[in-house]
């Protein structure tokens, strides 16, 4: 589904990722873990058409970055991207009408799980709320991949367990989830493979439960073993 | 996809313009019992206001569309606007579109403002009831029956294509360096730089234009030796079209706005680089 022939992404000579190679196929939960710093956002920049300037090949469902992988693609990023004065009624608006797979019912069902309130605008809400009202956005699109960018990164321990399960409850299993993070004790169950990145270079793409035969660790511990310094 | 992204540019704006707006149509209600009232002081702060306002009006239109395509497109709500499953090209176009709805609105909105101040001020002051409404129609059909008025109309219209193509190309330079500067081809100082080039890039277009062109529409009225009354002016005013400079002002704003778009999208497509 998400094909990365040789990418390699420089800032300023600085290498930010080296040579990537990755085969990133439907029906599974993929974990991109590595430190701060180590070309995961660049990554997923890449992924969705934010970053354009760099070496090597992207192919989604077969076509480059374009409009059309971008149909193809729910993102969260790291970050609040709708406008301060939204309510979850703007929200709507502006989904479905550029989004053809928006599923407005089931928004309008996470909303009411995840305990927000459909009127109250964004600038009104606590980070940990944008966060819940973003991934709600972001998960109801009945996309063929999810990105999720650091989706459990702002949040408390309480709220991270429901965003976990509002993520395992609402992807199609048939697509692909890719999440970075670096918080991987609280999300390493629901990963099904993980991809280290240290300093732009994949150094792991593995299924977890290999990696806890092979390694008997869980990934947060060979995660603090390969990145010792 | 692409009404669709005007709309939803326009609804993502309307707040910061509505203000602007706003401030115009109260100066318009108040300012005129402000004059009536006959204290200089605050006459004079009015009329301070008025001209400080509408030069303010057009600057803060400007910086608005700047802040719309800065805010929209490379910061954080770039993140949804880069996003989503639009051509770049329809991105691009929404926003320039949605520039020119707003620069004309300003226009119009100051227009409206500006007459209701007049009207406001003579009817407060009892000036229309001491108008001599038939001395004032003979006035209107000596004026009409110059013609000035239709060629005045005629003139307009002529003239507005160049101008709609004008602020189009303004629009579009605007989003060309404002997008150069969100590429991996400027690392440092983007605003002064964008400043820069914006200022470079405009002076050097309008002058190779002006090197192959003289003005467009010539309007005359009549040889000064033969005027002898107030209306002799309107009989002979007139304008001619110098049509050789119109059509190289004309192609010559169509091959900037098609360049100035095509780097946009170029840009767009291969040196974004978004923070």
């Amino acid at each position: 589904m998400i094909e990365i022939k040789n990418v390699t992404k420089t800032y300023d000579g600085k290498p930010a990722l080296i040579n990537v190679n990755l085969s990133l196929q439907t029906g599974k939960i993929i974990g991109l873990l590595g430190p701060n710093g180590s070309g995961k956002t660049t990554l997923i920049k890449i992924l969705n058409g934010l970053l354009r300037d760099y070496k090597g090949e992207v192919l989604i469902d077969g076509n480059p970055v374009n409009e059309i992988s971008k149909s193809l693609v729910s993102y969260l990023p790291d970050r609040n991207y709708l406008p301060n004065w939204t309510n979850a009624e703007g929200a709507i608006k502006i989904f479905k009408d550029l989004y053809q797979d928006f599923d407005e019912e089931k928004m309008r069902s996470l909303f009411a799980k995840l305990n927000l309130d459909p009127k109250q605008p964004l600038k009104k809400m606590s980070k940990g709320m944008k966060e819940k009202f973003q991934l709600a956005l972001v998960m109801s699109r009945n996309a063929k991949i999810y990105i999720l960018d650091e989706p459990i990164g702002g949040v408390d321990p309480a709220a991270r367990e429901l965003i976990l399960k509002t993520i395992l409850e609402n992807y199609a299993p048939e697509s692909l989830v890719l999440i970075s993070t670096h918080l991987i004790a609280d999300i390493e169950q629901i990963f099904d493979s993980v991809v280290f990145l240290k300093e732009g270079q994949v150094v792991l793409f593995e299924d977890v439960d290999t990696i806890r035969q092979t390694q008997g660790k869980s990934i947060e511990e060979y995660f603090k073993e390969v990145f010792r310094c | 996809m692409l009404i669709k992204s005007i709309k939803h540019d326009l609804l993502s704006t309307y707040r910061d313009f509505l203000s602007v707006y706003s401030a115009l149509l109260v100066i318009a209600l108040i300012g005129p019992f402000i004059v009536n009232s006959g204290v200089e002081w605050m006459i004079a702060i009015l009329f301070l206001g008025i001209f400080g306002f509408s030069v303010a009006t057009f600057v803060i239109t400007f910086l608005t569309i700047i802040r719309l395509y800065n805010r929209r497109l490379f910061s954080a709500e770039g993140y949804l606007t880069l996003t989503l499953p639009v051509k770049t090209s329809t991105t691009i176009i929404a926003k320039v579109v949605t520039g020119f709805i707003w620069s004309t609105l300003t226009v119009i909105v100051f227009g409206i403002s500006m007459l209701i101040f007049g009207l406001i001020y003579y009817w407060t002051n009892g000036a229309f009831k001491s108008v001599d409404y038939l001395a004032l129609m003979d006035i209107i059909e000596m004026i009409t029956d110059t013609g000035a008025v239709w060629t005045v109309i005629q003139s307009v219209f002529v003239g507005l294509p160049l101008t709609i193509l004008d602020s189009i190309y303004s629009l579009v330079l605007l989003v060309f360096v404002m997008t150069l500067i969100n590429t991996s081809l400027i690392k440092k100082y983007r605003v002064p730089v964008g400043i820069a080039i914006y200022m470079v890039i405009s002076g050097l277009l309008s002058s190779i234009l002006a090197i192959f062109h003289g003005a467009a529409i010539v309007f005359s009225t009549g040889d000064p030796m033969f005027i002898t009354g107030p209306f002799d002016y309107l009989t002979n005013f007139g304008y001619s079209i110098n049509w050789v400079s119109y059509m190289i002002q004309f192609i010559g704003m169509v091959v900037y706005i098609a360049g100035l778009g095509y780097g946009s999208w170029w840009l767009l497509e291969h040196k974004l680089e978004i923070e």
